[in-house]
């Protein structure tokens, strides 16, 4: 893409974003009979600035992409209200509902959704021709925007002649023709094979960053999300659960429900008592804070987990400056990768996964080990709430402990 | 009005929320607002109710007016209870045959090899494409007890001797099996279709665990299509109660009337006792309407057992198998379509029906008068004039009632399912009802659209109705719901997306069901003999009065024409819409 090129878009997008701030209120929405219904969104709120990439992330059934299609205008929530640039687009209590075709949004399906009897050009200019746009058609803007997902040369051919990743772009052209002030885009990497996946995704962060343009982006792929999101909401059964700067989310989930689905797979109980705290049924030392009473659940994801050969004294847990140790361990499996292995162990009944270096570990499955965890990157979260304990454990002597969670 | 919806959209674009889903602000006001503009569904709605039940409703008021004496006089008829057993014998024993035959010919299909296959598939369907009348009479031309030319040939061998039979396609059992036979292509369609969906991986399976082909056939494959069975014997079950072409034909000889035919010979006698007509009729429709209902449920339940089509290659099937399979299919083929026409073409081009088959005799003869002959002419014209009407007026009238059941989430909830339901009424009501139905509808001085052709064409659009839904339906779902979401995401209005999306995607599909259509109204026969009169009348009537008359080489030259005529019609439609355009019979 020509350095000027990228300069009129971004000026042109940066025109249209200045009225493109969304703004999701009480929004609510239900399959089904009466009686029967499935509440799909349950009173979301939600605000995406101009320029910004939001990521809705979560897994199957959460209800993000009935949120994308309220945003666009394909599914008409039950109560709520949205605002596009300024502009009511939805307001249930009041009967208001724009059409798909008149609010300014441009959409990717997962799909594709390419028409199979238009070629690719035709296909580019249809929302130009639909909007009235026939000033853009004649300057050119299906071949710029062609030019700018690098399908130039494929403007002739017809969808059915195109590669998955070609379908894409040419998909991505036609949704992003008519300048649209919001871009949304449902999952649409998700039908690519992983290299591709990838590839397309770094060309859209790309783009992204050289167009300015705001969007919002639906995925239950956690590394896409990190890697395209300016914010990531996470959605857990119709409601948004967090919403944060990519990092900040992956570093710090304010729910357990998000560290579950964000990888930290590992779950240990807690108890924390006056008279001492118990981790996995094992008496712990050092390991809580001063005053810390109740359950507790802490989570961990595979690369914060250890395995040594096993000391067990009977002594029971113990932590030393950077590390807590689960003693009475068995490998149940080791699982060899290239670069880690997985290494599959249990105390009691409780199971864990650690990730080891191959070659390195000295473990085989069934020999007695002590599982250990850092400490500064274990999340603790209440047992009645799930909700992120923060600075839940002993600071004492621990300089590492403040490193990414918020107190 | 605080709304800032802009004018101009379609009534499609402002669903009325339905009352599970009511909004904070909802009110009876507001409720009514968004109602009204859904008014043109809800003017569809009616319209099609009033095209749909105009043959149901004044009838059946009639049967039970005045204290039910049409249900009286129904009962007090000759022979009442011998109707009734006859029809419900018909309806069970061409039931068992047909659902034998039409399993025993999908079983073999999918047990040939491929290539076979795809050569063989239309086979089973080909009875279905022969006109009804044309199909019945060939019939007789082959099995009729004194002229019949299988009965001559058969009689010919040392194994049986006389004057007439062996086979007296006039009797209670060849009835049976007749009916059986024509409705065999249908069960065959779903049973097929139903191995096709369970694909071969189930059997493999079984395979694997030490299963013989019987076991195989008997443990896994036929439980697995119970519902398939269930359903295809419903609606066949129903279809063959309602049966009117064959009976007619082949049980007036014997006075073996059922339903239908004891219905048109009643409405033959004047005064026409419409009441008591309307009582018979009664049965059939609740029938009819019990059957809509299950429908629906059972398919419900049928996505419940649904297989996952193997990706992989059919098991390799033996060639001596996939012979003896495709054996089975010709000569159930060369029996049920080819021989009748075969029988037809004879009598056709002989001086006069003999039963002895002399190819020195044969002459063009008929066909040079049938072609000068005004009635026979003037027939080919008003069939086709109203076919092609018909066509015309219920492809888009379909394709409307096939947006308002596809977009059900956007519409007032009743609105779909009503629209669902009478889509469904004129498919599940034997042809000579609903032509009865409109006989009494027409005859009233309020309507007067007796002997017109525009009575005609009306009485055609409904009884299209639900093939030209179904057909558009499946376009719509074929399609798919992204391809018409981004339409209107990338700015196209209900209107535009329509033109430019829907309508060249579903071209092929919309003319191949066209084409469809067509054929199936110049077959039609049961409500087109109801409404004749001197001044409109049809091929397939004409027929009829021909075979009654007894001019067999003129009924021959008449079946002959209109299977010409359906020959194109498929030939358009596997134009359009390739091979499987067949299975929409």
């Amino acid at each position: 893409m020509t350095d000027a090129l990228v300069e009129a878009m971004r000026e042109n997008d940066t025109q249209t974003s200045q009225r493109a701030l969304v703004s999701v209120a009480g929004l609510t929405k239900s399959f089904g009979r009466r009686g029967n219904e499935v509440h799909v969104l349950r009173d979301v709120d939600l605000e995406v600035a101009d320029g910004e990439l939001l990521v809705l992330l979560g897994p199957s059934g959460c209800g993000k992409t009935t949120l994308l299609r309220c945003l666009v205008g394909l599914e008409r929530p039950n109560a709520g209200r949205i605002e596009l640039g300024g502009a009511c687009v939805v307001d249930a209590a009041r009967g208001v509902f724009v059409q798909p075709n008149r609010r300014d949004v441009g959409m990717v399906f997962q799909n594709y959704a390419l028409w199979p009897h238009m070629k690719v050009r035709k296909n580019v200019a249809y929302p130009l021709r639909s909007r009235g746009h026939t000033a853009a058609l004649d300057d050119g803007r299906v071949e710029e925007v062609l030019d700018i997902v690098q399908c130039r040369h494929l403007a002739d051919r017809y969808p059915p002649e195109l590669s998955g990743g070609q379908q894409q772009r040419v998909s991505l052209a036609r949704a992003l023709a008519p300048r649209p002030a919001l871009l949304l885009l449902d999952e649409p990497l998700s039908n690519l094979d992983a290299l591709l996946r990838v590839e397309l995704r770094a060309q859209l962060r790309l783009l992204h960053r050289e167009l300015g343009f705001t969007a919002v982006h639906v995925t239950h792929d956690q590394e896409e999300a990190i890697a395209l999101g300016t914010r990531v909401a996470v959605m857990n059964a119709g409601r948004v659960e967090q919403i944060g700067e990519p990092l900040d989310v992956y570093r710090a989930p304010a729910s357990e429900y998000v560290a579950d689905f964000l990888g930290a797979r590992n779950r240990i109980e807690l108890r924390a008592e006056a008279s001492g705290a118990v981790l996995a049924g094992q008496p712990i030392a050092g390991l809580v804070r001063d005053g810390l009473r109740g359950s507790f659940a802490v989570r961990l994801r595979d690369e914060h987990l250890s395995v040594r050969p096993g000391t067990d004294d009977g002594s029971g847990a113990h932590a030393d400056a950077t590390t807590a140790w689960l003693r009475g361990g068995r490998v149940v499996e080791l699982l060899p990768g290239v670069e880690t292995s997985e290494c599959v162990a249990e105390i009691g009944d409780l199971r864990l996964f650690a990730r080891v270096s191959t070659g390195s570990a000295d473990v085989r499955p069934g020999e007695a080990v002590d599982v250990g965890f850092t400490i500064g990157k274990a999340r603790c979260y209440a047992k009645d709430d799930g909700r992120l304990v923060p600075g839940w454990a002993d600071r004492r002597g621990r300089a590492d402990l403040a490193l990414g969670v918020p107190s | 009005m605080t709304t800032d919806v802009r004018s101009g959209d379609t009534a499609e674009d402002h669903a009325v929320g339905a009352p599970s889903t009511r909004a904070p602000g909802w009110t009876p006001a507001a409720f009514a607002r968004r109602l009204r503009r859904q008014a043109p569904w809800l003017v569809l709605t009616v319209l099609v109710g009033c095209v749909i039940l105009l043959p149901v409703v004044p009838l059946q008021q009639r049967a039970f007016a005045d204290r039910a004496a049409g249900i009286r006089g129904a009962l007090e008829l000759d022979d009442v209870a011998g109707m009734f057993v006859r029809t419900l014998l018909l309806g069970i024993g061409a039931l068992v045959v047909a659902l034998l035959v039409g399993t025993v010919l999908a079983l073999c299909m999918n047990a040939m090899s491929p290539r076979m296959r795809k050569y063989l598939a239309f086979m089973p369907v080909l009875p279905m494409i022969i006109p009804g009348v044309a199909h019945v009479v060939g019939f007789v031309f082959l099995f009729s007890p004194e002229n019949g030319y299988v009965n001559s040939l058969l009689r010919a061998t040392p194994f049986f001797g006389g004057d007439s039979g062996p086979i007296n396609v006039y009797s209670q059992f060849w009835i049976i099996v007749y009916t059986g036979i024509n409705l065999a292509a249908f069960v065959y369609l779903f049973v097929y279709a139903g191995l096709r969906n369970l694909g071969n991986d189930y059997a493999l399976a079984a395979r694997v665990n030490g299963a013989g082909p019987l076991r195989i056939l008997l443990t896994v494959t036929l439980p697995l299509l119970r519902p398939v069975f269930v359903y295809a014997g419903a609606v066949c079950f129903l279809l063959a109660l309602g049966q009117f072409t064959g009976p007619l034909i082949l049980g007036r000889r014997e006075g073996l009337d059922v339903l239908t035919v004891r219905m048109f010979e009643l409405s033959a006698q004047y005064p026409i006792d419409y009441a008591t007509i309307a009582a018979l009729g009664t049965p059939l429709i609740a029938l009819a309407l019990l059957m809509v209902m299950v429908q629906r449920r059972l398919i419900g339940n049928q996505n419940r057992f649904v297989g996952t089509v193997s990706t992989a290659s059919p098991h390799s099937t033996s060639r001596w198998v996939s012979i003896g399979s495709a054996s089975i299919v010709l000569v159930f083929t060369a029996l049920s379509a080819l021989a009748p026409l075969v029988a037809l073409v004879f009598v056709a081009l002989s001086p006069f029906w003999s039963g002895s088959v002399s190819f020195g005799a044969l002459t063009l003869q008929n066909f040079s008068e049938m072609f000068q002959d005004r009635v026979f002419v003037q027939s080919i014209m008003s069939s086709t004039f109203a076919s092609v009407i018909a066509v015309a007026v219920v492809l888009p009238l379909g394709t409307l009632i096939a947006l308002g059941i596809y977009n059900r989430d956007r519409l007032w909830r009743p609105l779909p399912a009503i629209l669902d339901l009478f889509a469904n009424i004129p498919l599940a009501m034997p042809g000579a009802l609903l032509g009865f139905g409109f006989l009494f509808a027409y005859s009233s001085p309020s309507v007067g659209l007796y002997a017109t052709k525009t009575g005609l064409i009306l009485a055609y659009i409904t009884i299209m109705v639900p093939y030209a839904v179904r057909y558009q339906l499946a376009t719509l779902v074929a399609l798919g719901r992204t391809t018409v979401e981004s339409s209107r995401v990338s700015g196209a209005g209900a209107l535009r997306t329509f033109l430019r999306i829907v309508l060249p995607l579903g071209r092929a599909g919309m003319a191949s069901s066209a084409a469809i259509m067509f054929v199936l109204l110049i077959h039609e026969f049961g409500v087109s003999l109801l409404i004749r009169s001197a001044k409109v009348n049809v091929m397939s009537v004409v027929l009829f009065e021909q075979y009654d008359a007894g001019g067999y080489p003129q009924v021959a030259v008449i079946a002959i024409a209109m299977t010409v005529i359906t020959a194109i019609g498929v030939f358009v439609a596997l134009l359009f819409g390739g091979s499987r355009a067949l299975e929409r019979f």
